[in-house]
């Protein structure tokens, strides 16, 4: 059922769908042509160090563009800078920022490995080509059990919307808006997540979401807004204060393959200049082989355990700040309680094991989180000699059942420490913040204000990310619905999600339709994809607009085919504000590709919407307005100020009429153009003000946004918002708790012994990439796991092994490893599924297929700790090296 | 003149974006590299009174290697149609495509198997340092790619004033029998070439 293309007709079909082009060039410099001895460089000084005088020019007859990655790479902590050569509208090879200065305080936006491979992304074999009709699906009779092993036959564009259309309107007619289930996401102010077919179905009246949750951010954002009063991820270290510290104490944190960038390079260059760094992780990771002094290793789930006894050390040794903790916290001991808390349940005594009999001690923590109890007592020991210590969790160790106490744990261990607000002292997660500095951001793609909304979301509703549990005093009986994305799927073949301690018990579902374009790839993607499989297959309706035929897009019935972001470009594009890079259009739409704009437009038009109801602005306007409303913001005054300035003649170059222009900016639109970028000029000796420095300066004149004004060791109002939801029940402060029983360290059973993790790779950004061969061969999708138990496995490097949970299997290489703690295994996130329909193995290797559907806490998902278990495989299937693998194209297409 | 690459495996994070941009730029097949990262992992693990675990002696470095443009490359001097050559101004060892029969000697003389063979070419091919993109001032791909700045390009002369001699008899790379022209800095955990203390835990396929 699959195709294998070689290199050579990709490009061959991509030259041809952009017209006529030549293939000049692409063989590159491996020509074998011998090094003439008569031809000389052109005696530029530039060129002296670099080649010989003996060597030929090499003639590019193209042109080079400027683009970028517009995926979810980094958290928003980065954005690097690609430029793309093109020769007759073929992209045919890309350098990145690598002649700019290159300075600490202002370095290169050097691409990582996925943005160098672009190109073959880009014009990838799994690219959809044309709008797509599965075989056996016709709105009399879907055969929904044929999805995802149908065939499929190519339409036209007007069957395909007529189509979509007629079904639409037949699900909302007969159903209402609740008969749809969006898979696609909110429409956002980026180009990355806006889709306007989510804006005609809200426009239509709505439809189901799941966003009452966050996928990312584990349980640090409910924590945030009630613990801390605010953001934490805002309140990490910028680059220039990270080296103002002088220990860095890192719980997980492989940047250098979760946010690329710059963020692993800095932290590398604080060790080089004299700082330590320890890094506690169930893995010796990239990150850590490089940039660790000393590497901690934990059971995957486990951290909070050793928080806690890092804590008891410190209050038997009495090396914490006790002055700190008086002035700016409430709750650490039974003299600062707040009113009404009962003062027994304050966060020492229950370290100390005061009433409950079981002080916290090392050797409490030891069998919990594998860390010997020497190594806690050093631990604890080292951090209270040093000053200046850079707390930084990952969100991936917040993704846990009962996540909150983690995140609990993590800020008091580190208010303990004390000395926030000055230099050097931070408590940070996600990432490092630039644009806590000086700031270029480009203008928002798409106008909230603009866009329909969706009726089912009303105000109080979950905010999907940073506040998204449901605030049912807000709601104060609306008619809402948003499900919690880890349960989605069991929830739609349950027919209710949410729990019975709800104003309204479980909210009762019954979907007919499936959007799942909206820039997700949503079945890949959520928990407990195999009931993802068994509901899309019960629906009468399943579609989805995207660039590529991934998994999720597989399981479709009508397929509409969306150009890529090269393909599109025309617009100022900026994700960690201190780079706005200007994306040119590097190629036109490929094959029968329409834009998003294009294809809601039509549907409105047979829907007898307005399309501008459901799409707002032109591309032309959305373009203009990217560079328009383009800012800088200055690191020493705060000012914001217009980025770009834009004559007549270049506002006219939009093809506006009448368009604003602006002559205060920084560059010129034309010079912006042609360098491709703008940086924020951020100066090595530039004041950047430090986390929580207003409060800790004033706290009653500058109180945080808490109950209490201050930092909430024991915080009343967290306990009691994630208590009322009822995903799990947490204590006001931290506390360690087995969050689930079936899940995480302490559950494991004989069946399933082995706890699983499941770190992002550099192969894709989530799911994104995995079509791409050489990144496939850089990364093999592998089961990580330890010598101990591959050997008492019997299991070596490179075995295929079999990886099974409660919820599905898997079939994947075995990477037997002395870099990872004995009793996990790690499976990389964002492998595309690909499912064996006579064993219902898959054999993509995604690691949904295994997780568990496990709402937690505030809306968070508790990824980590799944119980698996892995054997050495004895089966008749059979699994090639993956760069080997051929791309998934739909079957029954003619070429 | 002769060019050299340096390699700084005490920053390199083995995020393979010198191997993949110098992929992509030549479009190579599924089976051709020309730079390739290993990753070299030892040590052991005790298990102690609580049940848990504790490592011993655990690490783990990448190396980047590309062609080293030897100053006595064994392949050029296996080559039996003279096809592999060592150019006299550059120092660059390139293939002649016209008269190379793809035999596959040089990869099995090199020590460090930098030639591969092409498939549908019927030849060999190697690194030739960008030679066309240097013609235009541009530093070699893998270079100019590298996130950690682990990688840098020059003369013999000028890399080993910057950054001394190094050493490249560090696992999993063999002992210096043909001058490599490539200064290593070895990662802090580096083990001695031969020592076997630890193994390449990458798969096959990648390599």
């Amino acid at each position: 059922m699959e195709t294998s293309l070689t290199r050579r007709s990709f490009v061959a079909w991509g030259a041809a769908a952009a017209g006529a082009a030549t293939l000049v060039g692409f063989t590159g410099c491996s020509s074998g042509e011998p090094e003439k001895s008569d031809a000389g460089s052109d005696g530029d000084s530039a060129q002296s160090e670099v080649v010989a005088a003996a060597e030929t020019p090499l003639v590019e007859a193209g042109e080079w563009l400027s683009n970028t990655c517009m995926y979810n790479c980094s958290c928003g902590v980065s954005r690097c800078i690609l430029k793309v050569y093109v020769e007759d509208g073929v992209p045919l090879k890309i350098r990145t920022d690598e002649e700019d200065e290159d300075s600490y305080a202002l370095p290169q936006r050097r691409a990582c490995v996925r943005g160098r491979a672009q190109i073959s992304n880009h014009l990838s074999p799994a690219r959809i080509k044309y709008p797509l009709k599965r075989k056996n699906w016709s709105p009399d009779n879907p055969h929904g059990e044929l999805r995802g092993k149908d065939e499929w036959e190519r339409i036209s564009w007007d069957e395909a919307l007529d189509y979509v259309a007629a079904e639409i309107k037949r699900v909302v007619d007969q159903y209402g808006p609740k008969g749809i289930f969006c898979g696609g996401a909110t429409p956002s102010t980026t180009l990355r997540t806006y889709d306007q077919t989510v804006c005609l179905l809200d426009a239509l009246g709505g439809t189901v979401h799941a966003e009452a949750g966050t996928i990312s951010y584990g349980a640090f954002p409910v924590v945030d807004t009630h613990m801390i009063g605010g953001f934490g991820m805002a309140n990490a270290p910028h680059p220039l204060q990270l080296r103002t510290s002088e220990l860095h104490v890192l719980f997980g944190c492989n940047w250098t393959s979760n946010l690329s960038g710059n963020t692993g390079w800095w932290l590398n260059q604080c060790r080089e200049n004299g700082a330590k760094v320890i890094i506690i992780d169930p893995w010796l990771s990239q990150t850590a082989q490089v940039v660790a002094d000393e590497w901690i290793p934990v059971l995957p789930g486990t951290d909070t355990a050793l928080m806690l006894a890092i804590c008891y050390q410190w209050i038997q040794d009495g090396t914490y700040d006790q002055d700190f903790l008086d002035t700016y916290t409430i709750g650490f001991d039974a003299d600062h309680m707040p009113e009404g808390a009962n003062p027994q349940d304050n966060f020492k005594d229950y370290v100390l094991g005061t009433y409950d009999n079981e002080p916290k001690t090392p050797e409490w923590a030891e069998p919990k989180c594998g860390v010997p109890a020497q190594r806690i007592i050093d631990l604890a020991t080292e951090v209270a000699a040093t000053d200046k210590v850079n707390f930084f969790a990952s969100m991936t160790s917040a993704k846990i059942p009962a996540g909150e106490q983690l995140c609990q744990a993590f800020y008091t261990m580190a208010l303990m420490h004390g000395g926030l607000g000055t230099p050097g002292h931070y408590m940070g997660w996600s990432g490092i913040r630039s644009y806590m500095g000086g700031t270029v951001g480009a203008g928002s793609f798409s106008s909230i204000d603009l866009n329909p909304v969706n009726p089912l979301a009303p105000a109080g509703s979950p905010v999907y990310m940073f506040y998204p549990i449901p605030v049912f005093s807000k709601l104060d009986g609306a008619d809402w619905e948003n499900m919690e994305p880890s349960e989605t799927w069991q929830s739609i073949l349950d027919g209710e999600y949410g729990r019975d301690c709800w104003p309204e018990g479980k909210h009762k579902i019954d979907f007919h339709a499936m959007y799942l374009g909206g820039g997700r790839n949503y079945l890949n993607q959520q928990p407990n994809a195999n009931a993802g499989i068994k509901a899309i297959r019960k629906m009468d309706f399943v579609w989805a607009d995207n660039p590529y035929f991934d998994p999720t897009r597989q399981y479709c019935d009508i397929l509409l085919p969306v150009a890529g972001f090269w393909e599109k470009g025309n617009v100022a594009y900026s994700e960690d504000q201190t780079v706005t890079i200007w994306a040119d259009r590097i190629m036109e739409p490929l094959y029968e590709s329409k834009t998003e704009g294009w294809i809601a437009e039509e549907l409105a038009k047979r829907l007898d919407l307005d399309p501008k109801v459901v799409n707002p602005l032109t591309d032309a306007e959305r373009s203009y307005v990217t560079i328009k409303n383009a800012t800088i913001m200055d690191g020493e005054t705060f000012q914001t100020s217009p980025l770009i300035t834009i004559s007549q003649e270049e506002a006219k170059s939009f093809g506006i009429d009448g368009a604003e222009t602006q002559d205060e900016g920084r560059i010129s639109f034309t010079e912006f153009k042609e360098k491709g970028y703008i940086k924020y000029p951020q100066k090595d000796d530039a004041f950047v003000p430090e986390p929580y420095m207003a409060f800790i300066n004033d706290p009653e004149g500058s109180p945080l946004a808490t109950a209490s004004g201050k930092f909430e060791i024991y915080c009343q109002t967290l306990a009691y918002m994630v208590n009322s939801v009822g995903y799990s029940q947490i204590a006001p402060i931290a506390k360690w708790q087995i969050g689930d029983p079936e899940q995480g360290h302490g559950t494991q059973t004989e069946e399933y012994p082995l706890l699983l993790w499941t770190p992002h790779t550099l192969r894709r950004a989530h799911s994104v990439n995995d079509n791409v061969t050489s990144l496939r061969e850089a990364y093999p999708q592998e089961c990580f796991m330890s010598v101990v138990d591959a050997e008492a496995r019997g299991i070596k490097n490179g075995d295929v092994v079999l990886m099974s949970s409660p919820h599905g299997q898997v079939l994947r290489p075995a990477k037997v490893m002395p870099t990872l703690v004995p009793g996990a295994v790690a499976l990389q996130d964002g492998a595309w599924i690909n499912i064996d329909e006579e064993t219902g193995i898959d054999l993509g290797g995604c690691p949904n297929i295994l997780q568990a559907p496990k709402a937690s806490g505030g809306g968070s998902q508790s990824w980590n700790g799944t119980l698996v278990q892995v054997e050495k495989y004895t089966g008749k299937l059979k699994l090639g090296p993956d760069k080997n693998t051929p791309i998934v194209v739909p079957v029954g297409v003619e070429e | 003149m002769q060019f050299a690459f340096y390699f700084n495996s005490d920053a390199c994070t083995g995020c393979k974006a010198c191997q993949v941009a110098c992929k992509e730029t030549y479009h190579l097949g599924p089976d051709n590299l020309y730079r390739r990262v290993y990753n070299y992992q030892g040590g052991s693990w005790d298990r102690n009174e609580s049940g848990t675990y504790v490592p011993d002696g655990v690490f783990g470095y990448f190396v980047s290697i590309a062609c080293n443009h030897c100053a006595h490359p064994a392949c050029v001097e296996n080559c039996p149609t003279g096809a592999m050559q060592k150019d006299e101004e550059s120092g660059v060892v390139w293939t002649d495509h016209e008269v190379c029969i793809g035999c596959k000697t040089c990869q099995t003389a090199c020590p460090y198997g930098a030639p591969t063979y092409s498939e549908d070419d019927g030849f060999m091919l190697k690194c030739d340092m960008c030679r066309d993109e240097r013609s235009l001032g541009r530093k070699p791909v893998c270079v100019a790619a590298c996130p950690m700045r682990a990688l840098d390009f020059g003369t013999w002369e000028e890399l080993t004033a910057r950054y001394g001699e190094g050493d490249v008899e560090i696992e999993p790379l063999p002992r210096n029998t043909t001058e490599p022209r490539l200064v290593l800095n070895p990662h802090r955990k580096a083990q001695k070439a031969g020592s076997g203390t630890g193994f390449v835990s990458n798969l096959d396929e990648e390599l």
